[in-house]
Parts: structure tokens; C-alpha cells; sequence
């Protein structure tokens, strides 16, 4: 196998990783040639597709900036008038920060925007107000805490958005958490959380609440070649070492049939005779993108958006290089 | 036997688990607590009738005092403040920092000339210990202790002084009862003539207080009984006391102490050099008696009615065999006996010194016992204290009439010390203060605060027993030693390094101290088994030599032949187990067969209190068994069934005994290190270390809790990989730190030298995540009566809204910073002081009324306590923990984009350097790692309980094989991307789950800067200490650096510069730093000029010296030496 | 001058106190005896204040 192309899987780990034979020089048109994104499944919040013909370094680039430069909308602010709970008040408003918010975020502008001075550009308000009591006509020995309590558990769905100035024109639907079941604290009767909550715009970068992935990752594609006919026993056992559905034992032969889904446990190189069989490399610029939102944009959209953020950066090196030669 | 093990336990069978495993919290803190309960049911009536009477002549009348009855009531507020309720609850106490205490009175008897009165004394008030009997808490369920603020499981054994939770530590005492040959040059010192050998026993009462003797051997083979009274040591001659505790003949003696060896002619030389030492006209009992009387009854303090030969009784029931019931002299005389047979034994060379240090021949002091002691001298010292104050009132001619009970009561009684106070001196300062030293080696460090740091510190306070503080100073390490005897008894792991390691050692889960007393009537029973087995009577025995001793509990209840003896001991041992005869299942049956230079043999059977126990299993009969520490030694105790099997088919070796469970020899603490089987020793101890270092949640009840400092890890999670131990103790009610992805990796390079990286990530979602609960308790009782109270008054109002409300006190829930108002007190002036909040950024938690301190009459709020909340997430410095003695501290919080990232796009929240395990060898912490990982990926917890794998079924194999079925690599192995290059690290990366501790260490409490600040006033150099806000001192080593450096305007920039650089002024002519002064040039003139006052000339410059060295002048002026510079200008 | 600038202490505003045992609230003054007016209880909470308290969710 070229190593230029491809890297050796060895049993505790592979063959030069950097490409020994790099080709630095960039060439655009071959770029536009060889570069494919290959789209393997998707719904409304994973995403798995291929990015071919590219370097490492710019696959990394979207995976870095998909978790930390795309912005999206995150609790920051809570003003808090009555925390009865268990949970002190920062643990509280810690918890609340994390919810992830089904909001596009694109249509906001962040508060260093707009001088740190909020207004309905830049800011959502929620309300949380939720007070046990004792369910009334509940039996006396009742464990179900449904049935004894009213409101014993603070849940997402509690957070209730409270719109301010156009925003009810702007956005149709109500804005709310992404999830609707997540429970925030528990209460007891006689306790109350009460408290209004300030959204705001920013990064991933600056704390992990505005991160709009919850997985963004890529691996190499992995090649597994069999170097002779695998039949008998030696074909079941082959099958066992790799992730379900990577080789399939037809008519007692085996045969790789979908050697992207394997996650390199490598287990057959632990065995003396099936070590030889197999020949295990990956693609050097083949990348198995897996993204997963948290759940405020689309996944495709996210994507989107971090190579608009990468085009950007890229921009701006470019206007300030040209700068230079300007200047110069 | 313990159930088997499951190595696998799905989430649902563990809560099932739980419930079923869970052990009585109260197990932890059984030997306090009962040994207190013991002491007020059983051994306090016992002490107050062994108190001795006083008396004393008061103008003709003869006044004899006594105390008849003492009782220590409910816990309550002093009696003296008029209250409607005066009951009390732990819980207020811990809040409003006041003691949890009871009111002692004392029934004391009064015979003026057979006139007697009797009247009741309240004497101040006994700390009570919690959970205790006297305890309000010991009779309530879980509810209902929730209902008084406490714990779930509080599970008491500690008092509270002041608000602070006290435990008056285990001591390791000599075993009781049982003579002890020693060696020790230091007896040589005894006297003229004295060897170094002895034989030591420690006596002790029915009500728990104890005597020490030494019997001494002086060349030649005189022997005499060495003992203290109040302090000052004794030597009595043996002969001497032989005499006055039997009437017998010198054959009789001769006799009884040769049968041991008749053919040993040293011996007898001994004995008969022995026999002649006794004084002139003392070759009777009665003459013995009234010769002992005429010596002490001044040190006895006896009363001049008393003749010598009571005196002399009185000396034999206070300080000989003081286990012995006093009228039963022939005991003490065989006992006496005995020891002299040992002593000259261990002189022959015939048998060994028993070894003081080994826990064979130890037990373990309580609490119980000591409160006990401490009360009983108490009580002795009240009557000596009403006898001196009376007497010295008759001595100063004032008018004294005993026969009137109000005199007692309006003149005596009130000048009469507070018994109660010097309870609450002994547990608030660990300090004993005594005029008998309690049979002490010691006179501090009794009582520890149980600090809740977390679970674990916690709960080993309780099962921490110290050796003495006598030994922290001794040089020699041999008391340190671990020793085989100490097996299933005393922890081998968890001690600390440093000084104190081997000193203070940890019982083991299932060793619990002895509390109870077995009753006399059962004692008598067994007596009548061991003859009923063919024991016989001593004196009445024909028997061949050898003949051994038969000891119960400190008395030879008889001799037989060792055959006879080996059956006795197998058939008593059967009793016990079975429970027949009612023999009580404590008893110790400890046969030691003679063997040359072996321990001196016979057998010795003990039911007295404070010995250690330990379950096992009897094969024999299938049953279980507790063992103490002196029989162990002489039994056969296999670890596992196939360890029996095995060894009686290689050696011959039959068990007659067998472990409970293999981990069994492990503490409380120790339990808890997951595969401790796996890691280098010295790793395990360091983990007992560590955990009880870490934050977690200390306690259920946080919010009625007013400890100086809590540290609280907000979430905690129960480790996926955790020991048998966590689910029998429920740690999960106490969890104690965060499951992390640990992967293995140099990363960066801010992980070398134990450092760590943690995914700023992982932070961000509150991982590690903690606060610091501070409560400062402002108390305005002032004793001299200044009045003070709370209150912002209404010119004030305004400005400090924002932080005070009306009252004074501040509003629940801000912010406060440094400088912001705290709380305002209004004095009697009227003048407002508004104090100021110290310290870090934090929100006000709470803020609590107290009640005012229990001695004070006014009722007004004058004290408060404001809690308030620090928040403490982690950050650049901050020390993390694995469960193997494995620390490390954060040196950064890489972005998560940043971190390496696996096959399926999970990041490490930890980067561990391999580094740290080649040379520390903790393979368990590589366990945990792969199991923990096996567990997330099936859903599962995993058992880690050490000994659980073998060579023949290995961990590594397990877990592999658990890892590979759930698709990963069998080695723990992943491939990894670097998250900065984007490209596949080269080598495998070994990851997986490890649960992590974050210790109390945070830079935030240690970092520490200054530019300018206080000097010390003598030097002028900066002082030191972070919260005086010092330097950090710049050492020789440091100068070294700089001069080896040569970078001489640094040197002196630290040196000097930024330390006490001064100007002085130096007489040009003599030379004199300290001559020199600046005098005003005229009375007018404001114009002053430097003169030398020494040569009363002008001739005086200006230089630059350290501040210090005019100090160094005048140091030396005091001695008598000049200094003298000499100067010229450049 | 206003007439409160010289209130003695105990004369100032009474507060309102929630009882560590029942949980009642009790308003006392500060000259008033400490305990709980419905149970005796010698422990009183001040409540949290009325303002909100602005908490950084991070």
C-alpha cells in the first residue's frame, strides 16, 4: 500500500501518521479536482458524511471551529429572587446555563456588539417560577412523588420565554429548551425556585454551554484488504474481531463488506494466525466527519456555518498579509 | 462467611445490594459509645463506691466526708439560667458553639462525730457523649433524627465542646492483668544494685481505673515491688509483702517460688538471698502489716485514728493488685508469687521478654475509660478540696461549724471547684490535668477534633488508635514496627508517613475493642468449668513438675500439668464457641506451651474489657468466634479453605480457624482503594492519605452545621469501579469525587512532574465543581458588661443598603467582596461600627441568631452566625487525586478542541502523564482504568475488592476479555487524533475511566504575593506568613543561586532592596553605628544635624545598611563587644 | 433631627425571622428574648432578601 495514501495499522500503533511524501504546495485546481463531500446519513441532529481529498489540517479546522468559534444562544444571566432547592445558587444557575436552547442564533448579535448594553437584538429573557406543595387528597402513605407533590421537579419545559420588544413579530414560535425533560432540581413542598433568565450570544470557545455540538469528530477511513481466502472457523473468528457488519461470512468464505464501520480494536492482531490474513490500513485524506448538535441548528447548518467561519478567518489572514505587502 | 462475590453488578442489582449489605454506621463508633454507656451504667457506681472516705478533726468533732452516689443527667442548658425549656439538642449545640453537657450531682455524706447528713450537689455539668445513652438522639429512628437535624446515620461517639465535635482518641495500653517480663536498661536506674530486668503489670480496678506495678530483681536476687502514689514512685521488698498478704514461713515462700525449676541451684540462691531481705521484726503478718502502715500512713494521708495495721490494709486495697477484690490476699500472694517465679525465669534465660510493643500483649483504651478516670479523681479531689478549705478556715481562726448544714452550703460548697470544667478543660484542650497522672505516659493530646472534611476523615477519627504520645519522642523505631501479631486487628496500611506513622494505626473493619464488663457471677462460673476440667487448686496440687499457671483475668485460679492444660484449653474453647456452661463468647483462651527460651508458658484465659477482638470462623464447629490479640499468636487461622487444604497437605498444618473474609485485615479507610491487591504498598498508604483529604459531601445536614470551614464538591458520583466496602458503608450518601476519562499520554508538556491537564470542557460542565462554606460566629457577650447589639441605625441605612438590612446583619443571598459592609454593631454610645467582610468573593449562605453563650443572663441577640459560600471551581493549580496514592496538580485547562480526541470523537477530561507509573507501580490504578471503561460501555458497575483475582484468573484477562466483547481493544488501547494537528497520534494511546478525587488544596488558600507590607519590628525585613500578608522568604539556597549566578544588582535587590534597607549614620571616628544620633542644632533651630555622641564630634556619614545589623550592633553592645566600621568616602 | 437618629438599640424595627425547628415566622426585635414565639426554638433564620440576585451560569 502507497504510504502516501494510506497508513499502516501495526498492533499498538500505525505507521508514519504524517504523510512522509507531503505535497505542500497548494494547487487550487487540483484541490477543486480531488476534494468530494460525501453525505452518509443524516437527520435533525447527527450527521455522518464523507470529506475526501483533503489534508488533515483543514479537517481539524472544521472540527475545531464546529466546537468552538460557531455561535449559538446560552442562558449566562439568571437574577434570581427565590432558591428555597438544595442546590445553592450557582449550582443552580450552573445547570440552568447548560440547557441548550432551540434558537438560531444567527439572527442575534452579541452583547460586545452592541457595547454590553442589552436589548432585544441581543438578548432572550425567560422567566423560571416553580413552587411545590402537597398534592391535595393524596393518600397517606403515597410514595409516588406524582401523586403526593405538585411540581416536585424543576424541568426544562418550566423555563417560559418572555419576549421583548419585537421579538414576538420576529420569532413565530415560542423560543424554548431543545429538550423538554430535563430535570434541573428537585423540590419539596414549601420550596421555591424563582428567577428571570438572560440568553445571550457567544462561542464555544469561551465557555462550553455555546458550544453547538455535542460530538463533532472525524476518524480515517480504515481499508481492510484480506490477503487470501479466509474460510472455515478461521472466517467466523476473523468475522468476531471486527465491528459488527465490517466482514460477512458468505458460503463459508468471508468477505469485507463495509470496512468503513470498523473502529480499529485491531483485536485480530492479537491472534497468531489471523494476524497474517488481514492487511489494515486507513485513508490518509479520507475523513469520516460525525457531527451531532446539541440541537439549536441542524447539523448540515452547523457545518455550513464553520467553513463560513473558517472562510472568514481566512479573510481576514488575507487582508492583513495583504496589508503588509502594502505597506511594504 | 461473607457472601460470594460478583464481579459484575448491573445498576439494578446494586441498589438491591445495598440494602442488603448495608452495615450499621454505628459499627464505626461502637467502642466509643459503648465504652462510654459502660462507664455510666457500670463502671461510674463502682468508682464512686471505691472513692475513699476523708476525714478530718475540726475543733474536737471528727468529720469524715463521702461520696455515696454521683448521676449525670439529660443534656440541658446550665441549670443556673432560668429557662422554660433547658433541653438541648446536638445539633443546637454544633450551631450556637456551646457544649453538649448534663448536670452532675454528687450524693455527698457528712459525719460530723456519727451525726451523718447527706445532701445532694450539683457539681457543674459532664460533657455527654452523642448517641450515647444519656444521649436524646440514642432511641430515635432515621426520621426522627432527621427531624432533630442530624445525620441520617449520625452515628455519635464524640462530645461537643464548644461547638466542636471531640474524640477522645483509642490509646494502645499495656494488656491489663498480665504480668510482663521485661527488659529495660532504664530499670537499672531503679537503685543501687538494680538489673534491668523486671516484670511489669498493669492492675486494673473493677471501674476501669488502673495501677501500675513493676517488680524489680537487684543483684543478688533480692526482688522489690515498684509502684507510684500521686506521682512518686515506691519500692516495697517483695518478702515484705509476701508476709502481710499471707501468714506463711519462709519454707512456705521457699517452697512455692523453686517448685517452678527444683533444679536450679542459682535459683534457690536467689530465693534465699531473697527471703533475707526483709526489714527488722517483720516475720509476721501482723508485724508485716503494722511495718507497711508505719511507712506510708503519711503518704496515705491516713487520719490519726487509724492504726498502722489499717493503714497497711489500706495501701494493699489502693495500690497492690488492685484487679484482686481487696479482702482476697491469697490471690495477691499467688500472683505476687507468680511474677517473682517469672522474673527469676527471665533471668535464668529460661524464657524470653514478652515484647511490649507488640499488640499481643496490648489492648485499647477508650473513652469511656479515661472520661471515668478523670471523673473519679475528680470526685476524690472534691472531698480533699473541702477538707483543705475547711481546715485552712479553722487554721485562720474563722468561725467554722460543721454541724450546721447551711455552713456547707453557703461557705463550702460555693468554693468548691467545678468538676464539670475540668471535663470540659480535658476534652476542649486534650490536656489532662491530674494529681495521680491517671496511670498515664502522657499529659496531652487525648481528645482530637473529629473534623468533617469528608466521610472518610471523618470515620477515621473513630477508628484511629495511638501508641502514646511518650513514643512520638523516643528514638528508637522498633514501637513503629509493624508486627505479624498485629494481623486482623490493626490496619497494615493506613498509617500516615511522616512522624506519627506507626503510632497512630487504624483498627480494621471488623476489630472492635471489648466495652463491656462480663459480670462477677459468670466470671465465678467459669472459675468452677476450669476446675471442673481438671484444673487444680493452687497449694492443694500433686502434680509432676512441670507445673503450669492457670491465669483468668489476672489471678492463678490454679496449675496443671500441660497436658492437662492443652485439653482444658481445647475443651473451654468449645464451651465458648458453642456457648455452653455460659462461658462468655469474649472469653480468650490463650495457651502458651513452654518451650525453651520461649515465652514464659501456662494458660491465660481473659473476659476483661478493652481487649481487641476480631470474628473468625471455627472450623470445628463451623461457627463464628471472636479472638483477641494474645491467643491469635497460638493459633492456627488459614486465610481460605484452599489454603487450609493446601497447606495441611504440604506441611501437615491443621487450621483450626479460619478468615471471615481476606480483606478483613484492612481499616475502614483502606477498604476503599480499589485493587489494592495491585499497587506498590507504600501507593495504598499514601490513598488513605489522600482520601482523607478530599472534598466531597461531609455531611446530610449541612445547613445545621457551623463549622469553621466546609469544603463541598457539588456533584459527586459514585465511582463505576468501587470495592465491597463502598456499598456495605453507602458511601453514595457521601460522595467523595467524579469519574473521569483518563487517557495516558505526554500531551503538550504541562503533564510532566505529576502535573495534569484537565478538558476545559469538561470543567465548564462541572466537572470538579466545589464551594467552601465559611461560618464566622460574631458573639457581643461581653463579660464585663458593656453592652452591645446588632443594628444599623437609620443615618447609616442608606449607604449600606445594598448590604445591610435594618437589623444590622446582611442581606441572604449577595454577593459580598472584600471591604463590603458585613454587620453593624451599635454600642452603648449609640455610635454605629459597621464591620467589614474579609476575604475572598462570596455569596451570604446564611445567617443564624444563636442563642447567646449558656452562662449568660441576657436574653438579646448578641450572636450570629453568617455563613457564607466560596465558591471554589477549579482552576490552574488546584491538587486532583486517583484512588491510588497517585496526586497531581492542575497546570492546565486545555480547551476541549484542543485535547485528543478517539476513534468515536470522545475527549479525556484527564491527560495522565505515563510517566507516573513505572517507577510508583500502581497496576491498580490500570485496572480501574480498563474496568471503568468496561463498565460505561455495558452499562455496569464492577467489583474491586482486593484478592478477588489470582494468577490463574487474571484481572488484566477479565477485563480485557470485557472490553473486547463490547468491540474495543482487549488492551485498553485506542487510536487517538491530536486535536491541534488534526493527524493520528503514532502509538496507541491507553484510555479509560478512572474515578478522580479532588483533595482540599487549592491555590486559592495558598498563593501568596506582596509587593510592600508589614516588617517585623526589630529587623525591619519583611515578616513572614500568608495571612499576616508576609514574603515568601528568599533563602541561602536562593542567594546561592543568584551568587553563582553572578548577577550581583539582583542579589541585592532581594537582599536588600526589598528587605531592610536603611540609612544609618557612622561616626567617622570611632566607628560607631549605634554612637550616632540627629540632635536639633539649637532649641530654635529646626534644623538638626548628626552628631556621634560617644566622641561628641560632627564627623559623621551617611551609609546604607541593612536595618538588621544595627540590631546586630546592639546585640553585641549587650554583650559587651564594639563594633566599629570603618568608613572613608569613595 | 430625625427622631429615630437616637433609638436605642432595642427599640429599632422588628424583623421578621423564620425558626429553625418549625419553620415559622417570627417577628422579633432585637431586645426581644431569642427564641421561636411558637416553638422555643433558640435558632432563627434570617431570610433570604427580597432583591433578585444576579448568578453568572457558568
Amino acid at each position: 500500500m502507497d504510504p502516501r495514501t494510506h497508513v499502516e495499522m501495526a498492533r499498538d500503533h500505525v505507521l508514519h501518521p504524517s504523510n512522509p511524501d507531503a505535497q505542500d504546495a497548494y494547487d487550487f485546481q487540483a484541490f477543486k479536482e480531488k476534494f468530494k463531500i460525501e453525505m452518509q446519513a443524516i437527520d435533525g441532529m447527527d450527521m455522518e458524511f464523507d470529506m475526501i481529498g483533503v489534508d488533515a489540517a483543514i479537517a481539524n479546522a472544521v472540527r475545531r471551529i464546529l466546537i468552538s468559534e460557531v455561535p449559538t444562544m446560552a442562558i449566562e444571566q439568571a437574577y434570581i429572587y427565590h432558591n428555597s432547592s438544595v442546590l445553592p445558587d450557582e449550582m443552580l444557575a450552573h445547570r440552568i446555563g447548560l440547557i441548550p436552547l432551540a434558537v438560531d442564533a444567527r439572527r442575534f448579535r452579541t452583547l460586545e456588539e452592541d457595547n454590553n448594553e442589552m436589548n432585544d437584538l441581543n438578548t432572550l429573557v425567560f422567566d423560571l417560577d416553580v413552587e411545590c406543595k402537597h398534592r391535595e387528597g393524596a393518600k397517606a402513605g403515597e410514595t409516588d412523588k406524582n401523586k403526593k407533590y405538585i411540581n416536585h421537579m424543576v424541568m426544562s419545559s418550566d423555563i417560559k420565554w418572555q419576549p421583548k420588544g419585537n421579538q414576538k413579530d420576529r420569532f413565530k414560535t415560542a423560543i424554548c429548551p431543545v429538550h423538554e425533560d430535563i430535570p434541573i432540581v428537585e423540590l419539596r413542598p414549601g420550596q421555591r425556585v424563582s428567577m428571570e433568565l438572560h440568553c445571550s450570544k457567544g462561542v464555544g470557545k469561551l465557555h462550553a454551554k455555546w458550544s453547538p455540538v455535542a460530538t463533532a469528530s472525524y476518524r480515517n477511513a480504515p481499508h481492510i484488504v484480506l490477503k487470501q481466502r479466509v474460510t472455515g472457523d478461521l472466517a467466523y473468528r476473523l468475522q468476531q474481531c471486527f465491528t459488527d457488519g465490517v466482514i460477512e461470512v458468505r458460503d463459508g468464505e468471508a468477505e469485507v463488506v463495509n470496512s468503513r464501520a470498523d473502529m480499529m480494536s485491531r483485536e485480530h492482531l492479537r491472534h497468531d494466525d489471523l494476524a497474517p490474513l488481514v492487511h489494515t490500513t486507513r485513508r490518509r485524506n479520507h475523513f469520516i466527519f460525525q457531527v451531532e448538535s446539541t440541537g439549536a441548528l441542524e447539523p448540515d447548518v452547523l457545518v455550513c456555518e464553520a467553513v463560513g467561519v473558517l472562510k472568514d478567518k481566512c479573510s481576514r489572514l488575507l487582508d492583513q498579509l495583504n496589508a503588509i505587502t502594502g505597506t511594504e | 462467611m461473607e457472601a460470594p462475590f460478583e464481579r459484575i453488578i448491573t445498576p439494578a442489582e446494586r441498589l438491591k445490594m445495598k440494602e442488603k449489605m448495608q452495615i450499621d454506621l454505628r459499627d464505626i463508633t461502637r467502642a466509643h459509645v459503648e465504652s462510654f454507656n459502660e462507664f455510666i451504667s457500670h463502671n461510674l457506681p463502682l468508682a464512686v463506691e471505691d472513692l475513699e472516705p476523708v476525714m478530718f478533726d475540726v475543733n474536737d468533732q471528727t468529720v469524715t466526708t463521702r461520696i455515696v452516689g454521683c448521676s449525670i443527667g439529660a443534656p440541658s442548658l446550665n441549670s443556673r439560667v432560668v429557662s422554660a425549656q433547658t433541653d438541648i439538642t446536638p445539633a443546637e449545640c454544633r450551631q450556637c458553639h456551646v457544649s453538649y453537657k448534663g448536670n452532675i450531682t454528687l450524693e455527698i455524706e457528712i459525719n460530723v462525730n456519727g451525726h451523718v447528713t447527706t445532701v445532694p450537689r450539683y457539681v457543674g455539668q459532664a460533657p455527654i457523649m452523642v448517641m450515647s445513652d444519656k444521649c436524646i438522639l440514642s432511641k430515635l429512628t432515621t426520621a426522627q433524627k432527621i427531624a432533630k437535624q442530624e445525620e441520617a446515620r449520625e452515628f455519635g461517639g464524640y462530645f461537643i465542646i464548644n461547638g466542636n465535635e471531640k474524640v477522645i482518641r483509642m490509646l494502645m495500653m499495656a494488656r491489663r492483668n498480665h504480668p510482663m517480663a521485661l527488659i529495660r536498661p532504664s530499670f537499672m536506674n531503679r537503685g543501687f544494685k538494680y538489673t534491668e530486668y523486671g516484670v511489669q503489670i498493669r492492675c486494673v480496678r473493677p471501674d476501669e481505673t488502673s495501677q501500675r506495678l513493676v517488680l524489680h530483681l537487684i543483684e543478688g536476687g533480692r526482688c522489690t515491688l515498684g509502684f507510684s502514689i500521686r506521682k512518686r514512685q515506691y519500692l516495697i521488698p517483695a518478702i515484705l509483702l509476701l508476709r502481710a498478704l499471707k501468714d506463711v514461713t519462709e519454707r512456705d515462700i521457699y517452697e512455692a517460688i523453686v517448685e517452678s525449676d527444683p533444679t536450679d541451684s542459682t535459683l534457690k540462691e536467689h530465693v534465699k538471698a531473697m527471703l533475707n531481705a526483709a526489714p527488722d521484726n517483720t516475720y509476721s503478718q501482723h508485724t508485716s502489716l503494722e511495718y507497711l502502715g508505719a511507712m506510708f500512713r503519711i503518704e496515705l494521708g491516713m487520719h490519726p485514728s487509724i492504726s498502722n495495721i489499717e493503714a497497711a490494709r489500706h495501701l494493699l486495697k489502693q495500690y497492690i493488685f488492685v484487679h484482686i477484690p481487696q479482702h482476697d490476699y491469697t490471690a495477691k500472694y499467688d500472683l505476687l508469687i507468680a511474677m517473682i517465679r517469672r522474673l527469676y525465669a527471665l533471668k535464668s534465660g529460661r524464657v524470653r521478654a514478652d515484647n511490649p510493643d507488640s499488640p499481643m500483649n496490648q489492648e485499647v483504651l477508650q473513652a469511656g475509660q479515661i472520661y471515668g478516670a478523670l471523673l473519679k479523681e475528680q470526685m476524690q479531689e472534691y472531698l480533699l478540696a473541702m477538707k483543705r478549705f475547711i481546715t485552712m478556715q479553722v487554721n485562720m481562726g474563722r468561725e467554722v461549724d460543721v454541724g450546721d448544714q447551711s455552713y456547707f452550703r453557703n461557705r463550702v460548697f460555693p468554693t468548691m471547684p467545678d468538676i464539670g470544667k475540668a471535663l470540659d478543660y480535658f476534652l476542649a484542650t486534650g490536656n489532662l490535668k491530674s494529681t495521680t497522672g491517671l496511670d498515664q505516659m502522657q499529659a496531652a493530646g487525648f481528645a482530637i477534633v473529629a473534623d468533617k472534611l469528608n466521610i472518610l476523615r471523618y470515620m477515621s477519627h473513630f477508628r484511629c488508635v495511638h501508641r502514646g504520645a511518650y513514643f512520638a519522642e523516643m528514638k528508637t523505631t522498633a514501637v513503629r514496627k509493624l508486627l505479624p501479631e498485629a494481623w486482623g486487628f490493626i490496619c497494615p496500611v493506613h498509617t500516615p508517613d511522616g512522624a506519627p506513622c506507626g503510632l497512630l494505626n487504624h483498627l480494621t473493619r471488623h476489630c472492635t475493642p471489648q466495652s463491656k464488663a462480663v459480670s462477677p457471677a459468670v466470671i465465678k462460673q467459669l472459675r468452677q468449668v476450669v476446675h471442673s476440667l481438671g484444673v487444680q487448686e493452687v497449694g492443694m496440687h500433686r502434680i509432676e513438675p512441670p507445673v503450669l499457671d492457670v491465669f483468668l483475668d489476672g489471678v492463678v485460679v490454679g496449675v496443671a500439668n500441660v497436658k492437662t492444660i492443652e485439653a482444658v484449653a481445647l475443651k473451654l474453647r468449645e464451651y465458648k464457641v458453642l456457648g455452653l456452661h455460659n462461658v462468655p463468647e469474649v472469653l480468650e483462651i490463650a495457651f502458651i506451651p513452654p518451650a525453651e527460651g520461649g515465652v514464659y508458658p501456662g494458660l491465660y484465659l481473659f473476659t476483661t474489657p478493652t481487649r481487641m477482638l476480631r470474628p473468625v470462623l471455627h472450623l470445628g464447629t463451623n461457627k463464628r468466634e471472636l479472638i483477641s490479640s494474645l491467643e491469635q499468636v497460638y493459633l492456627d487461622i488459614g486465610v481460605d479453605i484452599a489454603e487450609c487444604h493446601r497447606n495441611h497437605e504440604k506441611f501437615g498444618i491443621n487450621y483450626t480457624h479460619m478468615e471471615i473474609s481476606k480483606h478483613g485485615m484492612l481499616s475502614v479507610v483502606s477498604s476503599f482503594t480499589p485493587f489494592s491487591d495491585f499497587n506498590q504498598s507504600p501507593r495504598n498508604m499514601y490513598q488513605c492519605q489522600m482520601g482523607k483529604q478530599t472534598m466531597g459531601i461531609p455531611s446530610q445536614a449541612i445547613p445545621y452545621r457551623a463549622d469553621n470551614k466546609l469544603y463541598v464538591l457539588n456533584s459527586g458520583q459514585t465511582p463505576v469501579v468501587h470495592p465491597r466496602a463502598y456499598n456495605e458503608y453507602n458511601l453514595d450518601d457521601y460522595p467523595l469525587g467524579n469519574n473521569a476519562v483518563v487517557c495516558v499520554i505526554a500531551y503538550t508538556g504541562y503533564d510532566m512532574e505529576d502535573a495534569m491537564i484537565i478538558n476545559k470542557g469538561s470543567i465548564d460542565r462541572g466537572f470538579m465543581h466545589a464551594r467552601v462554606l465559611k461560618t464566622e460566629i460574631v458573639d457581643l457577650v461581653d463579660r464585663s458588661g458593656v453592652s452591645k447589639a446588632f443594628g444599623l441605625l437609620p443615618r447609616h441605612r442608606a449607604e449600606n443598603s445594598d448590604f445591610l438590612d435594618d437589623d444590622g446583619l446582611p442581606r441572604v443571598g449577595i454577593m459580598v467582596e472584600k471591604g463590603d459592609p458585613f454587620y453593624a454593631v451599635v454600642d452603648e454610645e449609640q455610635s454605629n461600627h459597621i464591620h467589614r467582610y474579609k476575604g475572598e468573593p462570596a455569596r451570604i449562605e446564611s445567617v443564624r441568631l444563636l442563642l447567646a453563650s449558656d452562662t449568660s443572663t441576657k436574653r438579646e441577640v448578641q450572636r450570629i452566625a453568617i455563613t457564607v459560600s466560596v465558591n471554589r471551581n477549579p482552576i490552574i493549580g488546584d491538587k486532583f487525586a486517583s484512588r491510588h496514592g497517585q496526586k497531581g496538580i492542575l497546570s492546565q485547562m486545555l480547551p476541549s478542541e484542543d485535547m485528543p480526541f478517539t476513534e468515536s470523537g470522545i475527549t479525556p477530561d484527564i491527560i495522565f502523564n505515563p510517566h507516573g507509573f513505572p517507577s510508583r507501580m500502581t497496576i491498580g490504578m490500570l485496572i480501574e482504568s480498563m474496568a471503568g471503561k468496561a463498565g460505561c460501555l455495558h452499562e455496569r458497575f464492577y467489583d474491586s475488592t482486593p484478592f478477588q483475582f489470582d494468577e490463574d484468573d487474571t484481572a488484566v484477562e477479565f477485563f480485557g476479555e470485557e472490553l473486547r466483547k463490547a468491540g474495543y481493544n482487549y488492551f485498553g488501547h485506542e487510536r487517538m487524533y491530536s486535536g491541534i494537528t488534526g493527524e493520528e497520534l503514532e502509538v496507541d494511546v491507553f484510555i479509560g475511566n478512572v474515578f478522580y478525587q479532588r483533595l482540599r488544596h487549592m491555590v486559592s488558600d495558598k498563593y501568596q504575593v506582596r509587593a510592600t507590607g508589614p516588617v517585623d519590628s526589630r529587623t525591619r525585613q519583611p515578616i513572614k506568613g500568608r495571612k499576616r500578608h508576609g514574603g515568601v522568604r528568599f533563602g541561602e539556597m536562593e542567594r546561592d543561586a543568584l551568587i553563582a549566578h553572578g548577577t550581583a544588582f539582583l542579589l541585592q535587590d532581594r537582599l536588600l532592596r526589598c528587605s531592610d534597607d536603611s540609612e544609618a549614620t557612622v561616626c567617622k571616628s570611632c566607628g560607631g553605628v549605634l554612637s550616632t544620633t540627629s540632635i536639633a542644632q539649637s532649641a530654635a533651630s529646626r534644623i538638626r544635624k548628626d552628631v556621634c555622641l560617644s566622641c561628641k564630634d560632627s564627623k559623621v556619614v551617611k551609609v546604607r545598611l541593612p536595618y538588621v545589623f544595627r540590631y546586630l550592633g546592639a546585640e553585641l553592645a549587650g554583650m559587651n563587644i564594639n563594633m566599629s566600621l570603618d568608613v572613608s568616602e569613595i | 433631627m430625625d427622631q429615630q437618629q437616637d433609638l436605642l438599640p432595642g427599640q429599632q424595627v422588628a424583623m421578621e425571622y423564620i425558626c429553625g425547628s418549625c419553620g415559622r415566622r417570627t417577628r422579633i426585635r432585637q431586645m426581644d428574648s431569642l427564641a421561636c414565639t411558637n416553638c422555643g426554638h433558640r435558632i432563627l433564620y434570617k431570610p433570604r432578601t427580597a432583591r433578585p440576585v444576579q448568578v453568572n451560569c457558568r
